[in-house]
């Protein structure tokens, strides 16, 4: 015999009593039972912020469109408030733009998104091609417009002073497909600095944990200040905790602990983790407006205890200067991340392809360099590297 | 007057518990019908009751579930394997390089859920007797009928497509003291028709706080002629290893020649292996392998920086594995790669 919770057993026995029919339809004949459905009504996005000077408000909890498995995840996360979606042309190999139109098109005005594109610098930039990629994401997304253009992953603001570049985005301004531009970047440091002086970042996405944020609170807060809009991502140090035992107790959860740390710096907008799947929506929605606490700190102490000596911050970049060779330390170790911890070997294969061959660490085994003792965290730079090599090129 | 008040208590107490029974007899039957729906939604009680045994492949790993509810796992390059996991009602084993150990607890669990699934052609089949019906959920436009049991410590939620009913993804959670919380996610994608039979082309695999894992199902095969002992037999093929002392017979079971500069060979070697031949830290050793010696260095554990010199030829515990692995960082065995085949045989002996 099928068991019957009390919780059900409760509904079933309040309904029939008071005879009314309280509960939704169901198909197909089935069930008065709704009680799944009242548990996730009941969680909504309770905050939304200012976002820079756009004119705009974004919900603190937004959505990261990197790896998910159906439009509909996107939708949920609208449905329970969410307004503010990351997508980028390479993520999930443009699946992310065309999911993102599947799921947003009849709710474009009101929804935020914004798409990124990348720049190689080995590539001449030509005003007609960005032109023709930022209009052909449009097409993907279903849209006439995109919230915020972003130049994707830039390590300083060099290609803004490129001309093509600044017209392309212009004449894509004026036209009205695009509202705002900005960039993302995994070196804030030195990027939110030169966009104190750059009118080109409108909003910026960045890099803001509790493992690697506190080096550029300064610089969050005078680009706060100047009212760009501010953006966090890789809010979960690494991602590392799927792999973690005896992390969290019962009652707290990591996730929601690393997104109410990050949420606690008011010069943060929004911040985007990855929704993947309806747990994790209804995981990041949880965590909206919810002050940081003392469980959620000792979680987060836990997690920096046992990942601490495995994660490589990557806008720490202090490591850089010390190989002879340029070799990009911190992206290389970002893209084995992306294969060991987040699961994603093949983007992640096919951003170390794309990464110069100088910047990859091909001679660092027969190195001598000063790698060793560059990283203020202590992390075997050389080891590291040598391994990320080995598994993104196999 | 007392005996009317009795009479208007008796009837409540009487409608009451009517009540409880046709809300139990409801529940019931809801999740009778839906079972039923799902198994016709796969193909139909007859044609699943044919299907004895059936395999595929996701990922690096070969699934083979039989009808009563086994699962074994296999891992490895065909023809080796490394590590065979078995699921039974009673059990999980796990043979990684022939170490024989057992699961327990929420990883246990786990596997029975997921033999339980598998063996019933991914359909509620095998759960039938223990589910609990809560009604529609929504995840935005869509909806999904959700059914919850429970295995062992581990607490199972169904979500059932409420116009093919197929299931569309299954959560599994737990929590466990002194491991933390298990919290896993399969999404399943289109479902496709296998010999009649309809079972998902693919799963996404996630856990919240990390990104997900598309794994698609291919090389399906069902009613394949098995010996009967097949989901008990736990017997890994990672050839043979023999062990003197000062010595260490065995064989490859992966290697990888992508780079020019670099051969790695994984062996079948353990620790235990190691141990047994009397190797220590800093040992020089001979590798003998395709008709070439070697000169390799020994490490017990991962050596120092130092040790991936250009040039540098080392065997060391492979960081994700149970195994020793050699790593000749030189393009002097260019030449090697060619020789290289799964099971060739290998030796180091101390020099």
């Amino acid at each position: 015999m099928a068991k019957v919770s009390r919780r059900n057993f409760l509904t079933a026995f309040s309904s029939g009593v008071l005879g009314f029919g309280f509960a939704k339809k169901a198909k197909a004949g089935f069930g008065h039972t709704v009680l799944a459905q009242s548990e996730s009504s009941a969680l909504k996005i309770k905050k939304y912020n200012p976002f820079g000077k756009t004119g705009l408000k974004v919900s603190d909890v937004s959505c990261g469109a990197i790896s998910f498995f159906e439009p509909n995840v996107l939708r949920y996360a609208y449905d329970l408030g969410v307004n503010y979606f990351d997508t980028a042309e390479t993520y999930l190999r443009k699946k992310s733009e065309t999911f993102i139109g599947q799921a947003l098109k009849d709710v474009r005005d009101k929804v935020i998104i914004t798409t990124k594109h990348g720049y190689s610098a080995r590539q001449k930039i030509k005003r007609e091609d960005i032109i023709k990629r930022v209009e052909e994401s449009l097409k993907r997304m279903q849209t006439d417009y995109v919230d915020v253009a972003m130049v994707h992953g830039i390590s300083d603001l060099s290609l803004f002073n490129n001309e093509e570049l600044l017209a392309a985005y212009a004449q894509l301004k004026k036209q009205g497909k695009i509202r705002f531009t900005g960039f993302s970047t995994h070196n804030a440091k030195v990027t939110l600095k030169q966009a104190l002086d750059n009118d080109f970042a409108q909003v910026v996405l960045v890099i803001y944990n509790h493992d690697e944020g506190k080096a550029i609170e300064p610089l969050l807060e005078q680009v706060h200040k100047k009212g760009i809009g501010t953006v966090a991502m890789k809010i979960f140090a690494g991602g590392k905790h799927g792999n973690l035992k005896s992390l969290v107790n019962q009652e707290v959860s990591y996730p929601q602990a690393a997104i109410r740390w990050v949420l606690s710096n008011p010069n943060i907008d929004c911040c985007i983790p990855t929704m993947s799947s309806y747990s994790h929506v209804e995981e990041y929605v949880a965590a909206s407006a919810k002050p940081l606490n003392r469980a959620d700190l000792e979680v987060i102490a836990e997690y920096q205890r046992q990942v601490s000596q495995h994660y490589c911050r990557v806008s720490c970049s202090e490591c850089l200067s010390a190989c002879p060779h340029g070799v990009a330390i911190n992206d290389v170790l970002r893209y084995g991340m992306y294969f060991e911890d987040y699961g994603m070997e093949k983007e992640a294969m096919s951003y170390y392809a794309e990464l110069e061959e100088g910047k990859k660490p091909l001679i660092c085994a027969s190195c001598s360099g000063n790698c060793g003792s560059a990283c203020p965290y202590g992390l075997k730079i050389k080891e590291k590297l040598i391994h990320a090599h080995e598994i993104l090129s196999v | 007057m007392c005996k009317c008040r009795f009479y208007a208590y008796f009837s409540c107490l009487l409608f009451l518990l009517s009540f409880v029974f046709l809300s139990c007899s409801k529940q019931d039957s809801q999740v009778k019908d839906l079972v039923e729906k799902n198994i016709q939604a796969a193909g139909g009680k007859e044609k699943i009751s044919q299907i004895k045994n059936f395999s595929f492949k996701a990922g690096p790993n070969t699934y083979y579930v039989s009808s009563d509810g086994r699962m074994k796992i296999t891992v490895g390059k065909d023809p080796i394997i490394t590590e065979i996991i078995l699921a039974a009602e009673n059990k999980v084993i796990r043979n990684c390089y022939n170490k024989i150990t057992e699961f327990e607890g929420l990883m246990k669990s786990n596997y029975q859920a997921q033999a339980k699934l598998r063996s019933g052609l991914f359909t509620l089949a095998n759960f039938k007797e223990q589910l609990e019906f809560h009604g529609l959920k929504s995840f935005g436009p869509k909806e999904h009928y959700m059914l919850t049991t429970q295995v062992g410590a581990l607490n199972v939620e169904f979500y059932l497509d409420p116009e093919e009913f197929t299931i569309k993804r299954v959560v599994f959670k737990g929590f466990e003291e002194g491991q933390g919380r298990f919290e896993v996610n399969l999404d399943f994608g289109l479902y496709q028709e296998i010999e009649g039979i309809k079972i998902p082309s693919s799963w996404f695999r996630s856990q919240v706080g990390a990104r997900g894992r598309e794994f698609k199902i291919s090389d399906v095969n069902m009613n394949q002629a098995l010996d009967e002992d097949f989901f008990s037999d736990h017997d890994v093929n990672v050839g043979n290893v023999e062990i003197t002392q000062n010595s260490l017979k065995g064989n490859v079971v992966d290697f990888s020649t992508a780079r020019a500069d670099m051969v790695t060979i994984s062996t079948n070697w353990t620790k235990e292996s190691i141990q047994g031949a009397g190797f220590k830290a800093n040992d020089k050793l001979i590798l003998e392998i395709g008709g070439k010696e070697i000169e390799i260095d020994f490490y017990d554990s991962q050596p120092p920086r130092s040790a991936y010199e250009q040039g540098a030829k080392l065997i060391m515990p492979d960081r994700r594995g149970e195994n020793f692995v050699i790593y000749i960082l030189s393009s002097e065995y260019k030449d090697l790669a060619e020789k290289l085949e799964l099971l060739l045989p290998i030796q180091i002996k101390r020099k």
